[in-house]
């Protein structure tokens, strides 16, 4: 999978995008703002009637209808916390998961797949420290609600990142938070328009230490 | 007594050694409890859904015989996963006359927009003397293409060989959010001649449509319109050799219901 790497960048810089356009998070050196990342080959089946070709930042858009009355509207980028971030460490490894559905047979799904059609959780380290990856592969902006842990939403605040625990993610929008799982158990996922959680755009995200077990928080960060 | 002077002692007695291996399994389980199994079955996300709609129901007032014409489907199935009905026909009214075909089909989605389609379909045909049939293998396909257009095309096989294919493609235009003008085509194409069908080898018709309808509901919607069937080829001469006209313009009205 390549993926395209050249000369893409919105402000004209020089930027290659490496094997899973990893390093497209990061911010180019005189914006906050991560570069586009090129969607790889549509996997997504049926169940997905579009792709972003391009994943883009956004996190200065105000969103779909919005900010063009003149006024500011505060987007995520304004976002801030007050308190820095108590875990720093970088994350050990990446989570990627794309927003797909289709109007038209009304499947609403993660990766294509409905929750039905999945056969396990999406597995969590206790107090592994990981990035998830959103991408909206849809036209319409979806609330992706994460149970049980915080999203350290990255919109270029460092230490200083907000907790969120839902993400308002825009069409063709990618966007990653860093997650430690204090807590294990099973947690929902799903997306918060509450009919496309039931059509299938849920998971269960399990946070569970290295032998397996669910119940009991033990030497907690 | 602890641990290791019991490890020691159980290396010389197999009753300490049992009750050790017994006791470490008791100890193991109180504190590394396993998760229970896995769930997906806790959302509404894998449904069978029930749908029929009868897309034209209408009567057809021309220059000759008035037929009433219908034009029916549905399914009952899964997202991805349907067992799929379809009905096409007319009959006269004011005498025994007619001719319909059903299908019913296994459904496919095999892309976003696009289904594909395959099982039976059985013919009928009748007048005050005699009556036919015969049957068809079929494999189409079914969606939407780019634009919204309502697309849906097959190949069909019969019982004595005969290779036939139709073709029909329909557009909802809106008007206003309850009226709807709705332009249709249809074709069908045989490749060999079936005289006793009064199907010529080649393209047998085009059929062209619009009509316009007002939705009182989604599920009922009246309409009126304009139908234009053009017989075309050997068909066409078949039709003029038993008495009947190549080229019928009618004006329809009925009604397009689902639930």
């Amino acid at each position: 999978m390549s993926m395209a790497g050249g000369n893409m960048g919105m402000d004209g810089m020089k930027h290659e995008n490496n094997h899973d356009g990893h390093n497209a998070m990061q911010m180019s050196a005189n914006s906050m703002k991560a570069e586009p990342v090129k969607h790889g080959p549509n996997h997504h089946g049926p169940g997905a009637a579009a792709i972003a070709n391009w994943e883009f930042d956004r996190l200065d858009e105000p969103g779909i209808g919005l900010g063009n009355d003149g006024h500011k509207v505060l987007g995520y980028r304004d976002l801030k916390s007050l308190k820095p971030n108590i875990d720093n460490r970088t994350p050990e490894r990446e989570v990627e998961l794309h927003l797909t559905g289709n109007m038209e047979r009304y499947m609403w799904s993660f990766d294509g797949k409905k929750f039905h059609e999945v056969k396990t959780p999406i597995p969590f380290g206790y107090n592994e420290r990981l990035r998830l990856i959103l991408v909206n592969d849809t036209m319409m902006e979806h609330p992706i609600h994460l149970h049980g842990m915080w999203m350290e939403m990255e919109n270029g605040h460092g230490q200083y990142n907000p907790r969120k625990h839902t993400l308002l993610v825009q069409p063709a929008q990618r966007i990653s938070a860093l997650i430690t799982p204090r807590d294990k158990g099973r947690w929902a996922f799903h997306c918060h328009i509450l009919y496309h959680m039931e059509m299938g755009m849920f998971r269960v995200v399990e946070v569970a230490d290295k032998k397996g077990n669910i119940y009991e928080n033990n030497d907690r960060l | 007594m602890n641990i290791q002077q019991l490890k020691l002692y159980a290396k010389e007695n197999l009753f300490f050694s049992t009750l050790l291996v017994m006791l470490t399994l008791t100890n193991n389980l109180a504190h590394a409890q396993k998760a229970p199994p896995f769930s997906n079955n806790i959302l509404m996300d894998n449904q069978t859904y029930v749908f029929f709609m009868a897309d034209r129901l209408e009567y057809n007032l021309n220059s000759g015989v008035n037929p009433l014409v219908w034009d029916a489907q549905g399914y009952i199935g899964k997202d991805l996963s349907k067992v799929w009905f379809k009905t096409e026909g007319e009959a006269l009214a004011a005498k025994t006359e007619g001719e319909m075909e059903f299908q019913g089909l296994y459904s496919r989605g095999i892309t976003a927009y696009f289904d594909v389609q395959a099982g039976i379909r059985y013919d009928v045909a009748y007048n005050a003397e005699d009556s036919q049939s015969r049957g068809f293998a079929v494999i189409g396909l079914q969606g939407q293409a780019p634009y919204l257009f309502d697309i849906d095309g097959n190949i069909a096989v019969s019982d004595a060989g005969d290779v036939s294919a139709s073709f029909e493609a329909e557009y909802d235009l809106p008007i206003t959010q309850r009226l709807w003008a709705q332009p249709r085509f249809a074709t069908n194409i045989a490749i060999q001649e079936v005289r006793k069908w009064g199907v010529g080898s080649g393209f047998n018709n085009v059929q062209l449509g619009f009509r316009l309808r007002y939705e009182i509901e989604r599920e009922f919607a009246p309409y009126i319109g304009i139908s234009w069937n053009r017989k075309l080829g050997e068909t066409a001469d078949f039709s003029r050799t038993d008495g009947g006209r190549a080229s019928v313009l009618g004006l329809v009205g009925g009604v397009r219901v689902w639930f």
